[in-house]
């Protein structure tokens, strides 16, 4: 009678062992789906946020640009530049102009963003509020440290960083 | 009994046979699941790192022309000679800063070059093929650059990655 007993308990078993074995290869794709998963999507997530601010860079910076040269072309002073600064922020992405004297130089200087990073500084005599010159340095990326591609630090570092992963 | 005994002795038979062959499949299942991961995740990383690059390259190209069109404009030397000159000059300062070197060859680049059509009386740029920048040199000197395409570049449309396909375990 224990023979028997242990003969069923055997083919019990057996039949949780087939089981097993058709079990563990889900197992392992369960498990090896959620390590990819995790790890993609983490990459996707960097990624998008990477390249969508920087999209957003070059469609404001372009603004800017824009601004910038058109300025440099057609505007005489202030007035007119202030014009051209108007009619171009179409989408009104543009912060209030911070307008203020240039200690050193005596000029009276708009400076035109749309973020604390990116923006243009237009210098115009105080006399005659004539344009004399737009720096765009800031553009380059050369106003702390020359990076030559318009780019924050901050920005290279998420490029970078959602690049190695 | 003699049979109760022979269908013990089967299945011990059978059990063991089964040990063996999870075991084996259980290494087999290992390793496949290991190598897939690692190749699938590789696989999107290098896509992503694609469209991260092209459009690092892509910003400092459209960088550098619109540089080039507002030195051009602001330039006291109108002449067609002083343009080319400040194309090259452009170009060697990128190429002279160190952070660009390194993104260079990343990109697997030795330089950057701005893409040039020349005509008798025209420059005409171009970005990821497609010409945003003309300026005219009618009579030698510079008369007027048309801008219009490059503020009309739209980045989202050219940069944007797809989400990670569907995990096939038996992808290899």
């Amino acid at each position: 009678m224990n023979f028997k007993k242990l003969t069923i308990l055997s083919i019990v078993m057996s039949v949780a062992l087939l089981v097993t074995v058709f079990l563990q290869k889900g197992s392992y794709v369960s498990q090896a789906k959620e390590a990819y998963e995790k790890s993609t999507k983490k990459t996707f997530s960097n990624a998008s946020y990477v390249i969508g601010a920087v999209n957003s860079v070059i469609e404001n910076n372009s603004l800017l640009w824009e601004i910038a040269c058109d300025a440099s072309q057609q505007a005489k002073n202030s007035k007119d530049f202030a014009l051209i600064e108007k009619r171009k922020d179409t989408g009104k992405i543009l912060l209030s102009p911070d307008t203020k004297t240039d200690k050193e130089t005596g000029y009276l200087t708009r400076k035109v963003a749309w973020n604390s990073d990116y923006y243009i500084v237009a210098s115009f005599n105080k006399k005659n509020n004539a344009l004399v010159g737009i720096n765009v340095e800031a553009l380059l990326g050369r106003v702390k440290e020359d990076t030559s591609n318009g780019f924050s630090d901050e920005d290279l570092q998420a490029n970078e960083e959602a690049a190695e992963e | 009994m003699n049979k109760m005994k022979i269908i013990f002795i089967s299945n011990v038979v059978v059990m063991i046979a089964l040990i063996v062959i999870m075991l084996t499949l259980k290494d087999g299942y290992k390793t496949q699941a290991l190598t897939v991961v690692r190749q699938s995740t590789k696989a999107y990383t290098d896509e992503v790192n694609k469209t991260l690059f092209a459009q690092g390259q892509f910003v400092d190209e459209w960088n550098l022309v619109w540089e080039l069109v507002f030195e051009t404009v602001n330039s006291s030397d109108r002449s067609l000679a002083a343009f080319d000159k400040k194309v090259t000059e452009l170009e060697s300062t990128y190429l002279a800063d160190a952070k660009n070197k390194e993104k260079l060859e990343k990109w697997g680049l030795k330089e950057l070059k701005l893409n040039i059509t020349s005509e008798k009386t025209k420059r005409v740029i171009s970005l990821a093929g497609n010409p945003v920048v003309t300026f005219d040199f009618t009579g030698g000197s510079f008369k007027s650059v048309d801008y219009k395409a490059l503020r009309s570049v739209s980045p989202s449309e050219m940069f944007k990655i797809k989400e990670p396909a569907v995990f096939n375990f038996n992808a290899q």
